[in-house]
């Protein structure tokens, strides 16, 4: 189910590239329009790419599962987000040489003046900037998530239809009825993926609802939800996937949030979340009531064990509510019985706040699985690790690393733990490969 | 790990989109037969070709040239769109065609893609001053 299979991550990049040359390579298929010198038909191809870029930009976040599989679909986010200012880059550098190489062919700036098409692409490569303004600094502007959300998807939506506008009225290199053709279904294709997101996808989520049965108060500020399918035959995961999770609202609103499952994946038939409260959304989840709708888009994620069918063991290093990842590892290794040897280095505020705190006990007495929880605020009798997780710390809790471990490293916390435990362990001689974490929190 | 990869496939994209960029103008561009395509579009020291920016008072046609967006896809002594360079057009066609590649006559229309016939047609509202001004202006490009 996780393999890693390095031929199909090759495929679905290549088709990719593929996807964003294929506009410019098809228009040089047969007769080519007369050219207009160098810089103009360059700056011309330039905005072919980037629109290519740009339209390719809502598959990379269709969560097509099967493209995801390969990469994790949290990278794909991450490219998503480097791509789009590459795709911004191309159109500026396509828009900037017209307008001043060629100020004159290009007409008044003014949009009561300038012709019809001609504005449309001015104000698509605008609002591209301000989607990925807004994107890149959601939370210094103060933009909630859900808002940010909504607008996202209205406002890239919006650029690429007055983009598509802006190369129809042009309607240079798509002269012969072919290539025309060619491009109407290419452009249609990436209108077709906005409704298959926006609508085929949402609506067969809304056929297969899910149920809160249960809804279980943890320790450190953090809930619980167990939920049971309705009506059908549920899903199965992998420990370490997430999903998308939408509470009490239709799947059509794009109310949904990502989490990891924390339940044991040997028990697919009921799904468990266990979400910490942090002031968003997440708080609200506490007054979930038992008997709820939800709708789960899932699973996703490489974050998993199982794709390491032949290490020799397993280190987990969790902080706050990064343990519920972790937390749905061993107890699906102690349902299939596991007995490799496990670390697990659990990092929290203070004694009180350990998350499955007993769980995590008891499964210390049925798997090889040794438990260093660390407290940052801990009391004077407090006998483990203080303070809070460090290099100095990760050599002393793990003294074998690299060849003579032959472990995988599972890291989930907050993005500074993530980064120090991966210049830790990369300085002691862990290939990179080997430290394996969940990017969140992109936006 | 995979961030290094993705940044990689990010600067692959790049180098992917500017390469086939440059090698689409170049197709457009390289060195052909053609007779009409001018390599040279540095101010024209012939005196048949007036410069729009250089010209004491403005000839009425070269108003309209400029007003009538008609530098979107044509140029007179570099100023404009390179595809279509019209210097020297007064030489190489008489009145009659050159009202016909304005408003975009059956004729000319075979020789053209759909966008640039509907524009060209728009033209035919100009009014017969207007249009006579046109004319006189471009029948003057002499190389």
């Amino acid at each position: 189910m996780l393999a890693k299979p390095v031929f199909l991550a090759l495929f679905w990049v290549l088709l990719y590239l593929g996807l964003v040359c294929a506009p410019l390579a098809l228009l040089l298929v047969g007769d080519v329009p007369r050219g207009g010198g160098m810089g103009w038909d360059f700056a011309m191809a330039l905005g072919f790419a980037g629109l290519a870029v740009m339209g390719l930009q809502f598959a990379l976040t269709a969560r097509l599962r099967r493209a995801t599989a390969p990469f994790g679909i949290d990278i794909l986010y991450y490219f998503h987000r480097l791509a789009a200012l590459v795709g911004l880059a191309l159109v500026g550098a396509h828009a900037a040489i017209a307008q001043f190489v060629y100020p004159d062919a290009t007409g008044p700036a003014h949009p009561l003046q300038a012709a019809g098409h001609m504005s449309a692409g001015r104000v698509a490569l605008i609002v591209f900037a301000v989607v990925i303004a807004a994107s890149l600094w959601r939370k210094p502007l103060g933009i909630r998530y859900e808002r940010w959300r909504m607008s996202h998807a209205v406002l890239a939506t919006l650029a690429l239809a007055l983009a598509i506008v802006h190369v129809e009225g042009v309607g240079y290199y798509t002269g012969e009825p072919w290539k025309r053709t060619l491009w109407i279904v290419y452009t249609l294709s990436w209108i077709g993926l906005i409704g298959y997101v926006r609508v085929v996808k949402p609506w067969r989520m809304s056929g297969r609802p899910w149920r809160v049965v249960e809804v279980r108060p943890e320790r450190g500020s953090a809930t619980t939800l167990v939920l049971e399918p309705e009506g059908h035959a549920g899903l199965r995961f992998a420990p370490g996937q997430f999903a998308w999770l939408t509470l009490r609202a239709s799947p059509f609103r794009f109310q949904e949030h990502p989490f990891s499952f924390s339940g044991s994946a040997e028990r697919s038939g009921r799904l468990e979340f266990t979400i910490k409260a942090l002031g968003d959304f997440t708080s609200e989840v506490a007054t979930v009531r038992p008997g709820d709708r939800a709708w789960v888009d899932g699973p996703y994620g490489v974050f998993s064990p199982d794709r390491f069918a032949r290490a020799r063991g397993f280190v987990f290093i969790a902080a706050g509510a990064g343990i519920a990842p972790v937390m749905s590892m061993l107890r699906t290794f102690r349902d299939r019985g596991e007995r490799r040897p496990l670390t697990l280095i659990h990092a929290s505020r203070d004694p009180d706040s350990v998350i499955f705190r007993e769980e995590i006990d008891a499964l210390g007495r049925e798997l090889d699985l040794r438990i260093h929880t660390v407290i940052e605020h801990a009391p004077r009798d407090w006998t483990g690790e203080r303070g809070r997780i460090d290099a100095a710390m990760l050599a002393r809790l793990l003294p074998l690393v690299g060849p003579d471990c032959g472990c995988e490293y599972f890291v989930c916390g907050p993005k500074p733990v993530s980064e120090l435990v991966q210049d830790a362990l990369h300085a002691r001689g862990v290939p990179l490969g080997r430290v394996h974490f969940e990017l969140f929190d992109m936006v | 790990m995979r961030e290094r990869l993705a940044r990689y496939l990010a600067l692959l994209l790049v180098l992917c989109a500017v390469g086939l960029s440059w090698h689409f103008a170049w197709v457009h561009n390289r060195p052909a037969p053609a007779p009409t395509v001018r390599e040279d579009r540095s101010e024209p020291t012939d005196p048949g070709v007036i410069p729009l920016a250089v010209q004491e008072q403005e000839p009425a046609g070269a108003g309209i040239f400029r007003d009538e967006g008609c530098m979107a896809c044509h140029s007179v002594g570099g100023v404009g769109s390179p595809r279509y360079p019209l210097d020297g057009v007064g030489t190489r066609y008489d009145r009659q065609t050159l009202q016909e590649w304005i408003v975009g006559s059956e004729r000319v229309a075979a020789e053209l893609p759909d966008s640039a016939v509907r524009r060209k047609q728009s033209y035919r509202s100009l009014s017969e001053a207007e249009l006579e001004a046109l004319l006189d202006w471009l029948a003057g490009l002499r190389d």
